[in-house]
């Protein structure tokens, strides 16, 4: 079903809706969850909890972009879940893609908080000055959280050159920040 | 800030982005149309030369009428084109000899 559609089945509280948004987005939502939280329960749990949130918030909210709405719900629960779950034990995978991005903070040493939302529209505005190509690539590594190897297979290209991108655009974020001001 | 941080400011970008990423395909490889174009003028190629192997083949025309040879007929039989081989008498040289 079409996007426009299935936001017409939550604007008339139709529960038909959250069943079409998982017939179309469900196993992307799965993935995704899955990929940030390493645990099918877990992810599972936050998937549900996705249409729930999509629920109550359309209406108001009418998103341009569905699939973009929903898997930033999904995402933003996932690293809550995360938190939470890793109050005591940390995931190897997160902890990877945390440390790599870890590397592009200038000064580790300065300490300061940055709203989520600030650094996100700091993210978008460097994220527009790359090339497709690199945004793309970064864009499945860190935001959809998937791994190397699955990065290269659905660009059809090989994973040295993802990892060579990703090294690139971490020394230019790593720059761009700086330049910013965001040095923490 | 830490590196999660940042994974988590990236929730909040652009949508137009998550959506470039979601729906980006790859593209295709130049090497899928060359290959076909390749191999087309390989056959090309492959039966000119072929055919010029065999000017039999080839349609009569000023510059080329010989007829084709067919059976055990020598090429040299018909009169209008008989050949003198060893024809020394006619020549000067034919006279010289050593005593």
């Amino acid at each position: 079903m079409d996007d426009s559609k299935i936001i017409e089945l939550y604007f008339a509280r139709d529960e038909a809706a959250i069943r079409e948004t998982k017939i179309a987005y469900g196993k992307k939502l799965d993935n995704l969850s899955f990929s940030i939280l390493r645990n099918i329960e877990d992810a599972g749990e936050c998937v549900n909890d996705t249409y729930l949130k999509t629920w109550n918030a359309i209406p108001p909210q009418k998103p341009a972009c569905f699939y973009a709405f929903i898997s930033k719900i999904c995402r933003h629960l996932c690293f809550g879940r995360l938190d939470y779950r890793n109050a005591k034990k940390r995931k190897f995978e997160i902890v990877t893609l945390s440390d790599e991005l870890a590397n592009c903070i200038p000064d580790k040493l300065i300490q300061a908080e940055f709203e989520d939302k600030v650094i996100g529209d700091a993210l978008t505005v460097f994220l527009n000055t790359l090339s497709k190509d690199h945004r793309v690539i970064f864009m499945r590594r860190y935001w959809f959280c998937e791994p190397i190897s699955d990065v290269a297979n659905h660009l059809k290209v090989s994973e040295s050159k993802v990892k060579t991108s990703l090294h690139r655009t971490r020394i230019k974020l790593k720059a761009y920040l700086k330049k910013e001001g965001i040095s923490i | 800030m830490k590196g999660n941080d940042l994974l988590k400011g990236l929730t909040y970008v652009d949508d137009s982005l998550v959506k470039e990423a979601e729906e980006h395909k790859p593209k295709k490889s130049p090497i899928r149309f060359v290959l076909p174009v390749a191999a087309s003028f390989a056959i090309i190629i492959a039966a000119f030369s072929i055919r010029s192997n065999y000017p039999n083949h080839l349609p009569l025309s000023p510059e080329n009428n010989i007829p084709p040879i067919v059976g055990n007929e020598s090429p040299h039989s018909g009169k209008d084109y008989e050949l003198y081989f060893n024809d020394a008498d006619s020549q000067t040289a034919a006279d010289i000899y050593i005593e």
